[in-house]
């Protein structure tokens, strides 16, 4: 292959005019708009952690709650109790005509993060390690709460899987609360979603192994209209790179903490780095018996550029029982709970 | 060279370099969606850069720079931004049947053969210059230069022998 070869080829994967335009006009527009972000870290602890409870507990079910969305949280049957009211149990499945069944075990909510356990089959003969594979849902949020443009964001972790032989493989697929330009972050407490598969995948959008799009089959869910995290109003400074934000509010519930933050309007500390990008490794429960409880992953970090207002929620490590933080630590500095009486 | 700050020095600096970056990412990301993604996330990190290039050519390897950064970045992350649209899988057209074979080759080969390949034979930077922008010794880039052209070699091989 010599180089007129390489550069035929890659003369042809070069945007066309309307792409090249339609890219730049989104780029200029985001100025304008709401920017989701996202961020894993420390999924490959968790899953282990994941992995060892599977091979332990098998797919037991504890208070209602399932083995594996327990895991996820290194929880036991004591620390199921703190979650039951945010889990429903839907256990609905659908074989399309392509032979392949999705199979909506449970889902897992609270007011700012969703996930849902799902179980994918495939015909006979198809064989499902899960190794680098994704699945996807269109999904929506009933009634949508919101004004302005809206955006929310999704993906999914594949589970451990015990026989990596077989037809059969686990994921959680989350997603995070809608949040409106206009209007704030919508809670997820006491809505219904509409969850439609659209593909399971392997090694990106490319490598499609299941496409479920011809078919528009969707699962509804009611979500639970308890809420079992708690909002503390503070209104008080946060040093972001040596200027001062408004650490507005928190909010804690037992597999969550989300932190909303008030900047100025168009603040690259939204963004970093470091910024508030810093925020994930930073935060840190802690606890009345002295434990200190990091986050496992960031579900949502939203941004509007308008009002200078960050949303950013992350998934606990651990299960937690909110009415036992004391204090919340973000970016070194200490926020005392001591005495504020959660908001609902 | 100023920063880049306004939505016409932004769209000017994109008309200039975008095809490159963009046959960067989707090089990298293998997909059309995740391409124009990628491409778009390394042009506003140009906006919030707040130093001034020292001249094109820094200019031009700060954003391929940044664009392997970024898709690497996103690779590593299962978390992806939901899509207003499943239209993802948009096709590439090739003007030949082969040349789409060539780049499903191309797209077969480990990440830094791919960016060397790309960098010495597309963009026609030497081993020197493509070592600087990676950052890797110009031996190592050589040495990548050469596998690469085997590893090629060998897949191309491969696929003919499996046609007779």
């Amino acid at each position: 292959m010599g180089r007129c070869e390489w550069k035929r080829v890659f003369d042809q994967v070069k945007p066309t005019p309307e792409q090249e335009q339609a890219m730049l006009d989104r780029l200029l527009q985001e100025q304008k708009e709401v920017k989701p972000v996202s961020r894993m870290k420390k999924m490959t602890a968790v899953l282990l952690a994941a992995a060892l409870l599977l091979m332990a507990c098998a797919f037991t079910v504890a208070a209602g709650v399932d083995q594996r969305l327990l895991a996820l949280f290194r929880g036991d049957e004591q620390d199921a109790q703190q979650i039951t009211e945010g889990v429903v149990s839907v256990e609905e499945s659908y074989t399309y005509d392509n032979g392949w069944t999705v199979e909506i075990e449970q889902v897992l909510v609270d007011r700012y993060s969703l996930a849902v356990l799902v179980d994918m089959i495939g015909p006979k003969g198809v064989v499902l390690n899960g190794e680098d594979c994704f699945v996807d849902f269109a999904s929506e949020i009933i009634p949508e709460d919101g004004e302005g443009v809206g955006s929310y964001v999704s993906g999914s972790t594949v589970l451990e899987d015990e026989n990596p032989e077989d037809n059969r493989i686990s994921f959680l697929w989350q997603r995070g609360p809608s949040t409106f330009l206009k209007s704030g972050t919508q809670s997820l407490i006491g809505c219904e979603i509409t969850l439609r598969p659209t593909w399971l995948t392997q090694g990106g959008s490319r490598g499609i192994i299941a496409d479920f799009r011809e078919d528009k089959r969707t699962f509804t869910v009611k979500l639970p209209e308890q809420d079992s995290g708690w909002t503390y109003q503070l209104g008080l400074p946060l040093l972001v790179d040596e200027e001062t934000m408004t650490l507005e509010s928190l909010y804690i519930s037992p597999i969550s903490a989300a932190c909303f933050v008030n900047g100025t309007p168009h603040d690259s500390r939204m963004w970093g780095p470091p910024g508030l990008s810093g925020v994930y490794e930073s935060l840190v429960l802690n606890m009345e018996n002295g434990d200190s409880v990091a986050m496992s992953q960031s579900v949502s970090q939203t941004y509007n550029p308008e009002s200078g207002e960050g949303r950013l929620v992350f998934q606990t490590e651990q299960i937690i029982e909110p009415e036992n933080v004391v204090s919340v630590t973000v970016l070194g500095q200490t926020f005392s709970l001591d005495g504020l009486a959660p908001a609902d | 060279m100023g920063m880049v700050h306004t939505g016409e020095e932004v769209a000017a600096l994109y008309r200039k370099h975008v095809g490159m970056v963009y046959q960067i990412c989707l090089m990298l990301m293998k997909n059309v969606p995740d391409a124009e993604d990628a491409t778009q996330t390394v042009f506003r990190k140009v906006m919030e850069y707040d130093k001034p290039f020292r001249d094109p050519e820094h200019e031009k390897a700060w954003l391929i720079v940044t664009a392997r950064n970024e898709c690497k970045n996103q690779l590593r992350h299962w978390w992806r931004k939901n899509r207003a649209s499943e239209e993802t899988l948009q096709n590439l057209t090739w003007e030949q049947p082969e040349d789409g074979e060539l780049w499903e080759y191309i797209l077969s080969l480990p990440e830094k053969y791919r960016m060397v390949l790309y960098l010495h034979y597309y963009q026609g930077y030497t081993a020197l210059e493509t070592a600087e922008i990676l950052g890797k010794n110009p031996s190592t880039v050589r040495t990548w230069l050469v596998q690469a052209r085997w590893k090629l070699k060998e897949i191309l091989e491969v696929e003919e022998y499996g046609q007779m």
